[in-house]
């Protein structure tokens, strides 16, 4: 909250993807944020300030990658993810830019 | 300043013949080491270096940079060797971030590097091969060393590194730089690519292809400094690419020429007008040529990856059970550096009091006695008594790094310390604090970025350290009656400081991180290491490192700073006795001399007497008087003043000093009794009370608040690298003390307190 990245809702202008987002369905994408811990999904959708969407990138978070919701921290604020074979600690509000579509098959 | 010129001093030194060295050195070939956060980097740079690197810092930033040489099999000469400060990425919003390209690709200062080791986590290759990509576009003389091949194969994983060689086009090395593998192989393709550099040259692995994304890098391109890429086109290219992905209208990166800014963000947002994103493109084309060749590097399905983390990640993040052991583990660093340092510390102050006491012994009396015990002697024991602290602390904080808990602190304290701003890995630096600021300040290197570290470091100093605590403890015994028991009152208070220090700390964190430090804002993306077993060399390098730098760099400015100190009340020396002192002092002198028997308390009280007219008579006194008007309002005289001077060299100063300006003898304020006692009876010239409960919280509260700590400000300056930040923290604390004394003491006058 200290940190003002916009909400994704509140950045109508940030870009939103162009590149293919392979599988894409019909349903409406969910925040990564929003998934329960030990799920995984594809991620369609990065979303932020650019400075901060594009580090996300770098480290491999790109529409189309699995990201695996590892845990939440216990107080909140932060969640674990797991993106090619590594693993990363961002804050919720962050983590409310990326937007994924449920694997059906849910676990890894 | 340039590369080359910071080498110079390490390079004499190194060489049996400094200046024959500095010629040869000076035109060896320079190899940077490049890589991720937690890939070994520095483990493996120590490898090559032979541990003996040498620490140093980017000009003008906060970011160290470690130097070195590396003997290559069958060179005559030896290369030397710096460290890139770990980064996932070249692409840069800060000057802190900009230093990797700048250092990698020789720009403004720099010394463009014969050839890059890049050293990747062959665990996480997908990852860690962003940053190779970045580097080959470039066009520069590559060698990848794939480090933690080890733990590759406990995954049941293997690496090919021909495959990954033949991908990449330039040579490969596998090696573990924990158990020292691979070392020679990686020394003999330095070598390789230093004599034939076309062999680490393959060009650029990716580049756009989508023929509007071409163009917006060929107009960008146009407008990079020729001086930037040498006539080399690829380069161009790359550098065009670095500006698409860094610049925009907010970054702080300096040094960068105006039409190429200009251009990156015009030909930016004319591709993404139809709501494209260039970024999304560029970074998806790498990420895209590495996924297509993943396959080809490693065998094995790799499902024991994560094991045992997730088995200890399970207890040590787990709600309860984690933070259980989390408090443990805090509790357990705070008893060290608050009690168990003890010991150290006292044996310290044992060994440079006697030291001090022999040399006033075997010395003639005199300016330079004086000078060789009070300034030197003092000034060099008021350094080493640091260090105690200092190495627990970085024993801890090198083995929570080590093992990855580190991170793991920070996830667990991340909603806390962020509500007033601040990083989860600034609650053991502020932790510490309630030690001693001094090691604190230099635990903010566990954070990455420049905002976090300094945002912490100006606020650590705020917490009440164990320096304050014979302060309070004098101050909290004056304000109760003498009469009665009050333990109770007396413990309450001084829990009430602890709690007065930690909430004015967290509200400074919260009011600087909004406004200060306000621009900086891209919020932390922390990795979550596995755990790994830290390396006992390693650990023992960094406290020794650590110590070595605050002795040489902090150390120099706290020793200057006590010689001044003891000039500053000792001098000029020279007082008019008041007559009973002076008939007293002759007495004493008559007697010694007609060699009679004297009472040994009478000569002890008199000289006490004399050595406070001397001190009330000293620059000290002077600045005393002068200030006076100014600390009038908070209640306290111009003797109290000589006292907040006095306690600029340590707080608990303060003690001492008062006894001396008291005219008591030192040893006798050191039982606490004599002092409090003389505390409790001082009156103002009209009779009234001195020390009342008004003027002991006002003093209280000044001691909490204000900057009374040279040996802090020497820290700051030396990791902040400049007079500028100790100087805002100096003024700002000094400021919050004064504001908030003044409230205390007036508002306690109000009350009837005085």
């Amino acid at each position: 909250m200290t940190d003002g990245i916009p909400a994704p809702n509140a950045a109508p202008n940030a870009a939103p993807s162009a590149a293919p987002s392979p599988g894409a369905s019909a349903a409406a994408p969910s925040a990564l944020a929003d998934l329960p811990s030990g799920s995984t999904a594809r991620l369609v959708r990065v979303e932020g300030a650019r400075a901060f969407r594009r580090r996300l990138m770098e480290l491999g978070l790109l529409p189309g990658t699995e990201v695996r919701v590892v845990r939440r921290a216990p107080l909140g604020g932060v969640v674990e993810i797991e993106v090619r074979r590594c693993r990363l600690s961002l804050r919720l509000t962050e983590a409310a830019g990326l937007f994924v579509e449920p694997n059906a098959g849910g676990g890894a | 300043m340039s590369a080359s010129a910071t080498d110079a001093p390490n390079c004499a030194r190194d060489g049996e013949n400094g200046l024959v060295q500095l010629e040869v050195t000076d035109r060896a070939p320079l190899v940077a080491v490049a890589g991720n956060p937690n890939t070994g980097k520095t483990t493996l740079f120590n490898r090559l270096t032979g541990h003996r690197a040498k620490v140093g810092n980017y000009p003008g930033v906060t970011v160290e940079r470690l130097e070195g040489r590396l003997t290559l099999p069958g060179h005559a000469r030896s290369a030397r060797i710096v460290d890139v400060p770990g980064t996932y990425s070249l692409a840069a919003r800060s000057v802190e971030e900009q230093i990797a390209l700048w250092s990698i690709c020789g720009l403004g200062a720099y010394e463009r590097p014969d050839a890059v080791v890049l050293v990747v986590d062959g665990t996480q290759l997908e990852r860690n091969l962003y940053l190779v990509l970045q580097v080959l576009e470039l066009d520069l003389p590559v060698v990848v060393a794939v480090n933690m091949v080890d733990e590759l194969l406990e995954q049941e994983r293997e690496l090919d590194a021909d495959a990954l060689a033949q991908d990449l086009g330039v040579p490969v090395v596998a090696l573990s730089a924990l158990r020292g593998s691979g070392l020679d192989e990686l020394k003999e393709a330095v070598a390789g690519v230093l004599e034939d550099p076309a062999r680490g040259r393959p060009g650029a692995r990716w580049s756009p292809d989508e023929p509007d994304a071409s163009t917006v890098v060929e107009r960008v391109a146009a407008a990079v400094p020729d001086d930037w890429c040498a006539g080399d086109a690829e380069r161009r290219r790359a550098l065009a690419l670095w500006s698409l992905l860094s610049v925009d209208d907010e970054d702080e990166l300096e040094g960068l020429p105006e039409p190429l800014r200009r251009a990156a963000i015009d030909e930016r947002a004319r591709y993404e007008a139809d709501g494209r994103c260039l970024e999304q493109y560029l970074v998806a084309g790498r990420y895209g040529w590495i996924d297509a060749h993943a396959e080809r590097w490693t065998r094995g399905a790799g499902d024991l990856a994560r094991k045992v983390t997730d088995r200890v990640d399970a207890l040590l993040l787990h709600p309860l059970l984690g933070f259980a052991t989390f408090l443990a583990l805090m509790t357990v660093l705070f008893q060290s550096l608050f009690r168990w340092a003890d010991p150290a510390i006292g044996a310290v102050e044992e060994v440079f009091g006697a030291l001090g006491a022999w040399a006033e012994g075997a010395l003639p009396a005199g300016f330079l006695r004086d000078l060789l015990v009070e300034g030197v002697i003092a000034g060099v024991g008021g350094v080493i008594v640091f260090l105690p602290q200092i190495l627990l602390l970085f024993l801890f904080v090198a083995i929570m790094e080590g093992t990855g808990y580190m991170a793991r602190v920070a996830f667990l304290m991340d909603r806390v310390m962020r509500s007033v701003g601040l990083h989860g890995r600034a609650f053991v630096p502020m932790l510490s604090g309630y030690a001693c600021a001094i090691p604190a300040v230099m635990a903010t290197r566990t954070m990455e970025r420049r905002r976090d570290r300094m945002l912490t470091m100006m606020v650590v100093p705020l917490m009440t350290c164990s320096a304050r605590l014979p302060v309070y403890a004098l101050l909290i015994a004056a304000v109760f009656p003498v009469t009665g028991d009050h333990g109770f009152e007396q413990g309450l208070l001084m829990s009430a400081m602890y709690v007065f220090s930690t909430l004015v700390a967290l509200a400074a964190a919260a009011v600087l991180g909004r406004t200060l430090f306000k621009g900086e804002h891209a919020p932390p993306i922390i990795e979550m290491p596995p755990y790994r077993l830290p390396r006992p060399l390693g650990v023992l390098r960094v406290m020794a490192e650590r110590s070595a730098l605050f002795v040489r760099e902090a150390g120099t400015v706290i020793l200057a700073c006590t010689i001044g100190m003891w000039l500053f009340l000792s001098f000029p020396g020279e007082v008019e006795h008041s007559p009973e002192v002076a008939a007293d002092l002759a007495r004493v002198e008559a007697a010694q001399a007609a060699g009679e028997p004297l009472d040994d308390a009478f000569v002890t009280q008199v000289e006490a007497r004399a050595d406070g007219e001397l001190l009330r008579g000293s620059y000290a006194g002077r600045l005393g008087h002068a200030i006076e008007p100014t600390i009038a309002p908070l209640g306290f005289d111009w003797q109290i003043g000589i006292g907040l001077l006095g306690a600029f060299a340590a707080r608990e100063v303060f003690v001492s000093t008062m006894a001396v300006v008291y005219g008591m003898d030192e040893s006798a304020a050191e039982e606490g009794d004599a002092l409090r006692d003389e505390v409790r009876a001082r009156t103002r010239p009209d009779g009234s009370k001195l020390y009342t409960p008004a003027v002991c919280l006002s003093l209280m509260v000044f001691f909490a608040l204000a900057c009374q700590c040279m040996s802090t400000l020497a820290v700051v300056k030396r990791e902040t690298g400049g007079y500028r930040w100790p100087a805002f923290m100096f003024v700002y604390m000094t400021v919050l003390a004064w504001v908030a004394s003044f409230v205390v003491y007036q508002s306690g006058r109000l009350l009837g307190f005085d």
